[in-house]
């Protein structure tokens, strides 16, 4: 949750780059919507519910969550033109990229 | 300093419960958990001590210094494995979708009510940001 705020926090630099972000999450709509409107984002979270996506780019930690259902592993791309550009895997669910050097990477990945 | 019993125990229980219900929060503390790290060295040393002076006077002493002890160390032992080992338990990032591969295309239910399908966002590039979801 921590990592969402963090990219609220600095939403602006984010706007200033031309960067939109969208998260996405294992949860339903509704719990999106409440997390949202609690965490007060500025960008949308989709509900990947039944991991379509989650599975479809490999990132799916199984047993990774409260109840051992099965989870997205923490995971940040930059798409453009459909194609990955760039993207971060942590390897220890508590630490994940800092806004800073994602907006870089975003610059980089923009070209500006 | 008969408090050491007593506080030893409430420091390192604090720094237990305030790691996941306040500090993570803030990726300084968070990251590394070093603040928390602190106050349960502190907690434990204080219980250590404790467990010290008892074993000189005896008597009851020793057995509630030996509970203080138990404790701090349990609540100092769970930040420890939290930190330096449950939070390591990710699977092998093999077989992700890599830097040059398509995006899949997938269309997902957003907030705002519409389907979005990352792989064609409204705007290019975009950040995709996935995460375990709120427990």
């Amino acid at each position: 949750m921590s990592a969402l705020d963090g990219l609220q926090g600095e939403i602006e630099s984010f706007r200033a780059a031309g960067a939109q972000i969208i998260a996405v999450s294992p949860d339903s709509t509704e719990k999106n919507e409440q997390v949202r409107q609690n965490l007060g984002l500025e960008f949308p979270i989709l509900s990947d519910s039944d991991l379509v996506l989650t599975k479809a780019l490999g990132i799916v930690h199984e047993g990774g969550g409260m109840e051992g259902e099965d989870i997205p592993r923490p995971a940040i791309f930059i798409v453009r033109d459909g194609t990955v550009r760039w993207r971060s895997l942590t390897d220890n669910w508590r630490v994940r990229i800092r806004p800073g050097p994602l907006l870089a990477a975003f610059e980089q990945v923009s070209g500006r | 300093m008969q408090h050491s019993l007593w506080l030893g125990p409430v420091i390192a229980v604090a720094g237990l419960l305030s790691y996941f219900t306040v500090f993570a929060r803030w990726p300084m503390f968070r990251d590394t958990a070093w603040f928390n790290l602190l106050v349960l060295a502190v907690g434990l040393a204080l219980s250590l001590l404790g467990l010290r002076r008892a074993l000189v006077r005896g008597g009851w002493r020793i057995a509630a210094a030996i509970g203080s002890t138990v404790i701090s160390g349990t609540a100092a032992a769970a930040l420890v494995y939290y930190v330096f080992f449950l939070s390591y338990q990710l699977p092998s990032a093999e077989g992700v979708t890599a830097v040059g591969e398509a995006m899949p295309s997938v269309a997902l239910a957003s907030t705002d009510g519409r389907q979005l399908d990352v792989s064609r966002p409204d705007s290019d590039p975009t950040i995709v940001v996935f995460y375990r979801g709120f427990w």
